[in-house]
């Protein structure tokens, strides 16, 4: 079941990476930010079906902005794209309603996996 | 590098720091044991970690050269290859090469190194066949021994019991995750949280500490109560990713055998085949930490110095009214409240005391490497041990005693250990052991540094101090052993003859000393010709607080170390003799000289008081002198207060407090005063800013007279040597 993704990640690197892992496998990716305001921004103007989800990034990191995109669509299908480390980071997103998790450097099937289980 | 990946430049010069000290730690470990898998691992880990962010930040050198690395790494710990000494030197090459990109990348934005030889040398090295007997490879980590059953306590009871009254079914929930399951403890939080919207979850095992710090293997089990049936309970958990598997059971009851007949409150619950296996005992703790900014600990820090002034001026306002108003029951009340407050004050500051501390491994683990290399400069066989590398101290404690720990440590090798050659013939084992350890002390920490290597030639020692005229003949005659051993410790001094380019940097014995002075601590010598040498620091655990001894000198109240404080003595005016004009009393048959602390600071002209003297023995390193004193007011805990830049270098202050009673009490420098004390021209001095700051720490002038120390540039030498 393709969607609509909005991928926030303030490395262009890792935008462009996920990009094309979902664009490859039948997603759409409808929008891009580089931070957790301009994620608020994005999601209130192109309303994804899932969010990918970094959490250091300036401005509003990661964690800040699922609990402000929950708090508004408690609806909101997030994963969080996380680094190694982060589970203290990772544990908050989801007690703030994020659906799943990834950990950087990830496997792609298992990244897939997350997707089509949360946008399921 | 992309312009957008440069605000990932910081966090991947760290991350590769830290890979790259695990690969230094990691190598040298092989070296001393070529068989070690885990090591093999780790190195692994480490070196894959590193090509793969190097790659994604676009740095191509490194990243190759890394590859490299783990392809030989991969061999060795599927045991395809076997460990050599070649390997290992490889290794610390291919490190060294790291290390050089890494500080090129923050200098110049990128590598200059280029890692093709050691490439080459790496490929080299992978194509060697491997040895037939290469043996053991690498067999799947044994699983722990499955616990039989679940212990649960008397809470976890209590309510499964209430639970069985409602109707409700327990279940147990094993749960086993992928393997290399990725944060696998946010994994069982994700199951906790998902079995918690379908029931209660009441225990689980191991604990949910355990669980979130990741202290199990892959399987985990939790005590659930659900009016759900299992399936709903299973396919709910299965439906979350890097879950390999799920098993819902009902759990009956049973009494554990060794519980019985102990009025113990456990319960065993029996346990589906999959049970959980324990975290092996000693296995590392993963502790849940946050990061703190320095800063804001010293802040803290400080806040609590001024709790703990209020907390003594509490007490003397209590004390003055408890004299005022006897058995009033308010100041009773009051009393055990300030009392209290008092309690909770010294844990406050013990805690936070705590959280400033930092293992002393953070700066033992750079020494393995450096004594490494020091010993093959130098062509000598060198066992470098370390101890109580888990020991804590303050972080500012930690940062002063880099510099003359690693002093020590050259020194040990430049100057200690003898070559392979002149041990054998002196009966010792070819390679020399370098001991560095670390202990707690009561309220200090002691840190050795010792080797077994040729002592220090007192003979010599004696020579260049006659030739640099530090000493007279009589005085070197009158001199004990240790005494001239301490010599070392002059500025300027050094026996060396021959110089490696790794000591006589111009930081020598004089300005190992002054470092560990500065921050309170000691050094002592102990030698023994042809035995060896061992260096004795004795730090303060804190730079914040310490205990002093508050005087009193006219108006004013002045605070000394304890540690600088030898003993107070009351000497009648008959007592004192006149050498030299200067004043001295005998105090054991040591001559120790004496002087008005007032006109040390420059109050008064110096003139001691009449009647009886009250005389505090300050000691610095091994010099003495005796400060004449008005009065005695106590000894105290004192906070630290830095004087502030406008103030700058007051001569003989080195910080200020604040008293019970509010006002300002200077801390005196112990070091400092007898320095000034020992120079002859000490009052003309105390008025010149010019004076550098603990250019020496003295003998009182009896014992070695003071010489002016040259220009840095134009001192010789100043390692010291046997």
């Amino acid at each position: 079941m393709p969607g609509k993704v909005l991928v926030v990640d303030d490395a262009t690197f890792m935008r462009a990476m996920i990009k094309d892992i979902l664009t490859a496998n039948g997603y759409e990716v409808v929008g891009e930010a580089t931070n957790g305001v301009e994620a608020l921004v994005r999601y209130e103007e192109l309303r994804p079906d899932l969010v990918t989800m970094d959490i250091t990034m300036p401005e509003m990191d990661g964690v800040t902005a699922v609990k402000q995109l929950m708090s508004r669509y408690p609806d909101a299908k997030i994963i969080m794209v996380s680094a190694m480390g982060q589970q203290a980071l990772v544990v908050d997103a989801i007690q703030a309603g994020a659906k799943d998790f990834v950990v950087k450097p990830f496997d792609v099937n298992r990244f897939l996996e997350a997707v089509r289980r949360a946008m399921g | 590098m992309s312009s957008d990946m440069t605000q990932y430049l910081a966090v991947f010069l760290d991350e590769v720091g830290e890979q790259i000290q695990k690969l230094e730690e990691g190598i040298l470990a092989l070296e001393r044991d070529h068989h070690d898998r885990e090591v093999l691992h780790s190195l692994f880990r480490a070196a894959h970690t590193i090509k793969g962010s190097s790659a994604a930040m676009g740095f191509e050198r490194m990243s190759r050269l890394t590859h490299g690395m783990e392809e030989v790494l991969d061999r060795l710990r599927k045991g395809e290859a076997s460990v050599t000494v070649e390997v290992v030197d490889l290794l610390l090459a291919c490190l060294d090469a790291l290390k050089a990109m890494k500080e090129e990348v923050i200098v110049h934005g990128q590598e200059i190194t280029d890692p093709s030889e050691l490439i080459a040398r790496l490929e080299r090295q992978g194509c060697r066949d491997v040895p037939a007997s290469a043996g053991s490879l690498s067999t799947p980590p044994g699983r722990s021994d499955q616990a039989k059953g679940i212990l649960l306590n008397e809470y976890e009871r209590r309510i499964l019991r209430q639970a069985a009254l409602h109707g409700v079914e327990p279940y147990i929930v094993t749960v086993r995750v992928v393997p290399g399951c990725p944060m696998k403890g946010v994994r069982a939080f994700m199951v906790t949280r998902a079995l918690e919207e379908l029931g209660e979850v009441v225990g689980s095992r191991p604990s949910a500490e355990e669980l979130e710090k990741e202290q199990f293997d892959e399987t985990f089990s939790l005590i659930v109560l659900s009016h759900e049936d299992p399936d709903r309970l299973r396919n709910t958990v299965a439906s979350i990713l890097d879950i390999a598997a799920v098993d819902v059971a009902p759990w009956k009851e049973e009494v554990s055998q060794d519980e019985e007949g102990s009025p113990t409150s456990e319960t065993r619950i029996s346990q589906e085949p999959r049970g959980p296996s324990r975290a092996p005992e000693g296995a590392q703790r993963v502790n849940q930490t946050v990061r703190v900014d320095v800063e804001r600990l010293d802040e803290l820090m400080n806040l609590v110095g001024e709790l703990v002034i209020d907390r003594i001026r509490l007490t003397r306002i209590n004390k003055e009214l408890a004299g005022r108003f006897n058995h009033d029951r308010l100041i009773d009340e009051l009393m055990e409240t300030s009392r209290h407050i008092g309690r909770i004050t010294n844990e406050l500051q013990a805690q936070i005391m705590k959280a400033r501390m930092l293992p002393i491994d953070q700066l033992f683990s750079r020494f393995p490497r450096m004594v490494r290399d020091l010993a093959r400069q130098a062509g000598k066989q060198v066992e470098f041990l370390m101890e109580g590398r888990e020991t804590e101290l303050d972080r500012t404690v930690i940062e002063q005693i880099s510099d003359p720990l690693i002093h020590l440590l050259r020194n040990a090798v430049d100057h200690g250990i003898e070559t392979p050659e002149e041990r054998l013939k002196a009966g010792k084992p070819a390679k020399g052991v370098i001991r560095l350890r670390a202990s707690h002390e009561e309220n200090s920490i002691v840190i050795i540094v010792e080797d077994d290597g040729r002592g220090i030639d007192l003979d010599r020692v004696k020579a260049k101090a006659l030739a640099l005229g530090l000493v007279s003949e009589e005085q070197l005659e009158r001199m004990s052993d240790q005494e001239i051993t301490e010599l070392v410790f002059l500025p300027g001094f050094s026996t060396a003859e021959r110089t490696s380019d790794v000591s006589g940097r111009g930081v020598g014995m004089d300005i190992v000393r002054n470092n560990i002075q500065a921050i309170g601590g000691s050094v002592r010598i102990r030698t023994q010709r042809g035995t060896g040498t061992r260096v004795i620091l004795k730090l303060p655990l804190t730079l914040a607080i310490m205990r002093a001894l508050l005087v009193g000198v006219g108006e004013g109240t002045y605070a000394l170390p304890l540690g600088s404080v030898q003993e107070i003595i009351r000497t009648r005016p008959e007592e004192v003799h006149f050498i030299n004009q200067q004043a001295v009393i005998l105090l054991r048959q040591e001559v120790l000289p004496i002087l008005s602390l007032a006109g040390l600071l420059g109050l008064d002209g110096g003139q001691l008081p009449d009647g009886d003297l009250l005389c505090v023995v300050a000691i610095s390193g091994d010099s003495k002198l005796g400060l004449v004193v008005d009065r005695l007011i106590g000894e105290q805990e004192v906070v630290i207060k830095s004087l502030g830049s406008y103030l700058g270098d007051v001569p003989g202050i080195s910080g200020a407090t604040i008293l019970g009673d509010g006002r300002v009490g200077l801390i005196l420098d112990v070091g400092r005063l007898i320095w000034m004390a020992a120079d002859s021209r000490g009052r003309e001095r105390r008025a010149d800013r010019g004076i550098p700051h603990r250019t020496a720490s003295l003998q009182p002038s009896e014992v070695v007279p003071y010489r002016v120390t040259e220009e840095p540039g134009e001192r010789e030498e100043v390692g010291y040597a046997r």
